[in-house]
């Protein structure tokens, strides 16, 4: 068996087991807390991290390290960046929506996920600015 | 930029899993290049035109974008 077939069995039988967990919880009106959410966060990261890229020795597909693993890499975390902002936005939608006024948490979370990627941008450009004569 | 590393690497005799072996990248690299899916950075054009036995010139052309 290839090591990612190996990576995806362990991973998506945590996932499943933590994804089981959780519903069961839910469904005996049990508290979920952050444990649980981070929990299945963590695992769902490991199975799509398997799922996604290939391994040196079994050469199975691209691979995290190399030169088009980074470009994809890159290309998804900008295109992850701007769905979450949506998601955040539809997230004060709703919330103006149940409560009538939106929370000003929410507010200010869609404030900062919408400068921060020009903010990183304008931090990086200073490292590749010239040194005026 | 055009390339010409599949018709080179045919001439060879030499499949695309042996030339990302010989260049340390996946298979599917080599055929996003070959298909033009992306360019690659400078120090992988310079292992593919190694293991094509060839020149950076001689394996890519630069196609000059005419705004006028």
């Amino acid at each position: 068996m290839k090591i990612k077939h190996w990576k995806m069995t362990l991973t998506g039988a945590a996932a499943f087991i933590v994804l089981a967990t959780v519903i069961y919880r839910t469904a005996t009106e049990k508290d979920i807390g952050f444990n649980d959410i981070a929990s299945l966060g963590a695992v769902t990261i490991l199975f799509l991290s398997a799922l996604t890229w290939g391994t040196k020795e079994d050469r199975d597909g691209v691979r995290e390290d190399e030169e088009l693993g980074r470009r994809i890499t890159e290309q998804s975390s900008k295109v992850g960046y701007f769905i979450l902002t949506l998601f955040i936005l539809v997230a004060v939608g709703i919330d103006q929506w149940v409560h009538e006024k939106p929370s000003l948490l929410l507010l200010a979370l869609l404030g900062l996920s919408m400068v921060t990627l020009p903010f990183i941008e304008w931090v990086h450009m200073r490292k590749y600015r010239a040194a005026e004569d | 930029m055009q390339n010409r590393i599949k018709l080179l690497r045919e001439e060879l005799g030499i499949s695309q899993g042996k030339l990302a072996e010989l260049c340390d990248v996946s298979r599917q690299t080599i055929n996003a290049i070959e298909n033009d899916k992306y360019d690659p950075s400078l120090p992988l054009a310079f292992a593919i035109s190694e293991a094509l036995e060839v020149t950076i010139e001689q394996l890519f052309q630069y196609e000059r974008k005419n705004s006028e």
